[in-house]
């Protein structure tokens, strides 16, 4: 799901990639707009309130959402870096530094919500501003190795691409069908990964507060070691295979 | 030096966290409930009895927002009722927390040294808009 990069990614493996971050975006949106009264997989509201709050002069709170927008930012930044920083031969373990780090702050934030909040204005900044960095991170890291064309934590844009692939199938065109149905499909899985996220977060938020940021780390702990399992289980095949190959006949 | 010294103290008079900025007692002066067009036909009355018996009511008194984190309700006849207050989201909306658990939402639409505008954070908001005004009491009451 993860090793691959760019376009020698499969449809299928864009999907995978694709529900994993839409649902964990969609778990994080909604248990931080219960906990925190704060969206934090999108940014795109952070900058209307952002001119709401600069229109009042509330230069707190204008300080506080540009240290969010700035947040975002930094975990996209980080992980395009990052990503595109990495040499072809390592490519493979690109992923893993943005995903640990995310896992560990999503762990962080539950831990900290779980024993040490005190609902302090302060603390709510910081810890709000650690999601936004880790789904900053997420964002980065997907739309990069997909090549732009995965972006799961905001579904603005996607939403628009959706239906303009609709639009273009309602036409009758032939050309590109086969790609556009596979867009239509991903797009298709997004949205319902990340509605599932959402509702499952606003069903169990309530009962497990801060614990819900627990599951979101354990998900990614899972994929994380079965794609390391995976990788290491291909390696020793593919050793396996050279030993058993026929030898070269000398003549 | 000076100019440096009055900016940054201005500078840092703009800054000042609204949990810091709310503490002080504060006078209810008006309800306004700007009713849909549908539901124009509910008395304004009739509406604050039914916001009454959904959550607490807060007519005529005074709120003494104290630093620890405690608030007292003054009513006119003397008494006086405590609960806990905590500033949620970025500071935009004000939780009350009542002795027998019960939370209250208010959305901060105005804070400044004299005023504080509230609006009710409620499932009732599909029925229209609560504000409540308030005015910084000058005389603290004791």
């Amino acid at each position: 799901m993860l090793r691959r990069y760019s376009r020698r990614r499969t449809l299928k493996e864009n999907i995978k990639l694709a529900m994993l971050t839409a649902f964990t975006a969609g778990v994080v949106n909604v248990a931080s707009l219960i906990l925190f009264f704060s969206f934090t997989s999108n940014i795109t509201g952070h900058y209307a309130i952002l001119a709401d709050e600069i229109s009042n002069g509330n230069y707190f709170q204008i300080l506080i959402v540009f240290v969010w927008i700035l947040s975002f930012f930094a975990g996209s930044y980080f992980s395009g870096f990052f990503i595109l920083k990495t040499s072809k031969k390592h490519r493979h373990i690109i992923h893993l530094l943005p995903l640990t780090i995310e896992l560990t702050l999503l762990l962080l934030v539950g831990i900290y919500g779980d024993f040490f909040y005190q609902e302090s204005l302060i603390e709510t900044e910081v810890l709000v501003s650690m999601v936004l960095i880790s789904m900053g991170l997420q964002n980065g890291l997907t739309a990069t190795i997909t090549n732009l064309s995965i972006k799961t934590s905001h579904l603005t844009g996607l939403t628009t691409d959706f239906a303009i692939h609709l639009a273009y199938l309602a036409t009758g065109k032939k050309e590109y069908k086969g790609e556009v149905i596979g867009k239509i499909k991903l797009q298709s899985f997004i949205i319902l990964s990340f509605m599932l996220g959402g509702i499952i977060s606003g069903i169990y938020t309530h009962h497990l507060n801060f614990k819900v940021f627990y599951l979101i780390s354990i998900i990614f702990f899972i994929v994380l070691i079965s794609d390391y399992i995976y990788r290491l289980l291909k390696k020793r095949n593919k050793i396996n295979g050279s030993k058993n190959l026929p030898r070269p006949i000398r003549k | 030096m000076l100019v440096y010294e009055l900016y940054m103290g201005n500078l840092q008079a703009y800054f000042v966290s609204p949990e810091k900025r709310i503490v002080g007692q504060w006078k209810e002066r008006y309800w306004n409930y700007n009713l849909s067009e549908e539901n124009k036909f509910i008395a304004q009355n009739e509406l604050h009895n039914l916001l009454s018996k959904k959550f607490y009511r807060h007519k005529s008194e005074v709120w003494d927002i104290k630093d620890d984190q405690t608030l007292d309700f003054l009513y006119e006849d003397g008494h006086r009722i405590t609960a806990k207050w905590k500033l949620v989201g970025r500071g935009h909306i004000l939780k009350i927390i009542h002795r027998n658990g019960i939370a209250e939402y208010f959305q901060i639409e105005k804070l400044n040294k004299r005023r504080m505008v509230l609006y009710v954070e409620n499932d009732i908001h599909a029925k229209g808009k609560i504000k409540i005004t308030f005015r910084k009491n000058a005389k603290k009451i004791q």
